[in-house]
């Protein structure tokens, strides 16, 4: 599924074909391979090398597209992504078009559950000159840990291009599960000799369990030859709930193989920005924390931090085995007090009724049943 | 021979005995056809001097997790498998615990043979403790023989379970930080045992801010 500037950058190629001449089908790819740092929302920071490619067959009414991102973190984890993305619109009609698009995608982070989604969209665009417009709506699914939910998405957007550059606008709001949130963007993408700039701001609102606030990316590219361009890049991006990734900072330097100025080139924008590891918090909450501390005769409590969840439950080798719900103990915090014996145990956390999963910064093993169990030493 | 037969008929009904209370748990939480396999692999535990406390709780995790009988009574046969061969590394004398600990350091990918030096260089301690820190380095991406070499050395410089504990947390706090697993296993050994060395009083819980592992 095309979100924000990828989705943008697609909108505006497709409005500007429908008012060029059809060309015959040809093949643009790029790679970029760099460094970035980053600083996802419950994570330290870390640093993290990046491998990023695209390949896009195209002619004038259709497209098809391939993306994959790979990150490796200095823990040596790696996290990667990757989408396959269609579309097609149909003939011009005094300036209007319509377009249809599928993307598909999934990604993967360490030991956490893989994460994919489908989307179906239908667009229809305005365009007149060197200006146009959009609506679009979307329909999907996405998958994460057993549980699939519907993605609904519609928006609007427009844009207008100068000699100096593009500027567009878009407001898009989204709905999946119970999670459901608004992203408004302007993003200006300039092209001076051989230097592109791509500068975008935006701010989420009408937000449940989504969180709110400004976002803002800035990249440069330096093409140093034709088909070479040094990229630097930063800023920060909201979670993408759809997509099941984290909201996160970071800056990055690169090196981009390919052609200036393809519609993979500018749709793989975001995509070489660190890939967010791990789900966001609509279907499952992070589980961002446990503490342990010694009660009484042997007794342990429980402190374990899950964001927007409304019910934590524990279970380990000292519970049996059976669910023990975990009790209120302040906003995202959550608290129980066991019996556990000194020595090592298993155990697993789950939020809200999803997977049995492990909190961050526990070492977790293979449960012989499909998941993993953590790890936890009673000293 | 008679003796031997009524030992034998008397082990029998401790076991019997033992299976029954442990009865009430499993039926209620396996389907018929599972509990019987599973009982049967508890009598052939106990034959074998394996503790089965963790085949049960195995079971249970199985059940707990919705997995079908197939696959609750396969879990439970390599688990019986890596607790004997726990049992062989560890010695016929550890205690229940260290022999769980060791099925999971042994399910995680480390020799037995490293279990039978980490019980040579602590004979009379528990080694619960330092074989559950091997299998959290593991789990955390240290290499399977450098989390066995490390463990190792802690335990010949003497370490209590505390500094093993103190040990894993700090290994653990690298890790966050960036720090490679294997590097920050490794300085964080040197240092421990240094310390541990030049100490007068034996060793200590070193939990102080020693120099952090550089990044890659």
């Amino acid at each position: 599924m095309l979100t924000g500037r990828p989705m943008r950058a697609a909108a505006i190629a497709v409005a500007v074909a429908g008012i060029a001449r059809p060309v015959a089908a040809q093949l643009s790819g790029v790679v970029d391979g760099g460094y970035a740092h980053v600083t996802y929302d419950g994570f330290l920071p870390s640093g993290a090398t990046s491998l990023s490619s695209a390949v896009r067959l195209e002619d004038s009414r259709r497209s098809i597209a391939a993306r994959g991102a790979a990150l490796r973190f200095e823990s040596g984890n790696l996290s990667i992504a990757g989408t396959l993305t269609g579309n097609t619109f149909t003939s011009a009609y005094r300036g209007f078009r319509g377009e249809f698009l599928a993307a598909l995608g999934a990604s993967t982070y360490r030991n956490l559950p893989h994460y994919g989604h489908l989307t179906g969209r239908s667009r229809l665009h305005y365009s007149r000159g060197a200006s146009g417009s959009w609506v679009d709506g979307a329909l999907g699914r996405n998958y994460y840990a057993g549980r699939d939910r519907s993605i609904y998405q519609f928006g609007t957007g427009a844009w207008a291009r100068h000699d100096l550059g593009t500027l567009s606008l878009s407001a898009m709001r989204t709905v999946t599960g119970d999670t459901g949130y608004t992203d408004v963007e302007a993003a200006v993408r300039l092209m001076r000799r051989n230097v592109d700039v791509d500068v975008s701001l935006g701010a989420r609102g009408f937000s449940s369990n989504a969180g709110r606030g400004v976002f803002g990316e800035a990249s440069g590219t330096l093409w140093v030859y034709r088909d070479l361009g040094i990229v630097l890049s930063g800023g920060r991006y909201p979670s993408d709930p759809a997509r099941g990734s984290i909201a996160g900072r970071y800056v990055s330097a690169a090196l981009r193989f390919g052609s200036r100025g393809s519609a993979t080139e500018r749709g793989i924008q975001r995509e070489i920005g660190p890939r967010r590891p791990v789900p966001t918090s609509f279907s499952a909450p992070l589980v961002s924390g446990l503490e342990m501390r010694r009660a009484l005769n042997g007794w342990q409590t429980f402190r374990i931090q899950a964001a927007g969840a409304s019910h934590v439950e524990m279970m380990g080798d000292f519970t049996e085995w059976q669910p023990v719900a975990l009790g209120r103990a302040g906003e995202d915090t959550w608290e129980v007090t066991l019996p556990v014996s000194v020595g090592m145990h298993r155990f697993n956390v789950r939020v809200d009724g999803g997977a049995w999963t492990v909190p961050l910064g526990y070492a977790s093993q293979n449960d012989d049943f499909g998941g993993i169990s953590g790890i936890l030493i009673v000293q | 021979m008679k003796i031997r037969h009524s030992a034998l008929v008397l082990g029998a009904l401790m076991l019997g005995t033992r299976l029954a209370a442990q009865e009430p748990v499993l039926q209620a939480r396996l389907d018929a056809a599972t509990y019987r396999s599973v009982s049967v692999l508890l009598d052939s535990a106990r034959v074998a001097g394996i503790p089965t406390q963790s085949l049960v709780s195995k079971a249970l995790e199985g059940a707990s997790k919705g997995a079908n009988g197939e696959r609750i009574v396969a879990a439970l046969r390599r688990l019986s498998g890596e607790l004997a061969a726990a049992r062989g590394a560890l010695g016929v004398e550890s205690s229940a615990a260290e022999i769980d600990a060791g099925a999971t350091v042994l399910h995680v990918g480390v020799e037995p043979r490293q279990l039978a030096r980490l019980r040579a260089a602590r004979p009379r301690q528990s080694l619960t403790i330092p074989l559950g820190m091997m299998a959290d380095l593991v789990a955390r991406g240290v290499p399977t023989d450098s989390a066995g070499a490390v463990v190792l050395a802690l335990a010949r410089a003497n370490m209590r379970d505390e500094d093993f504990v103190a040990f894993r947390r700090n290994v653990e706090r690298d890790i966050a930080l960036g720090a490679p697993p294997a590097a920050a296993a490794s300085v964080r050994v040197n240092f421990t045992t240094r310390a541990n060395a030049l100490s007068a009083d034996g060793p200590q819980s070193h939990q102080g801010s020693p120099p952090r592992p550089r990044k890659p």
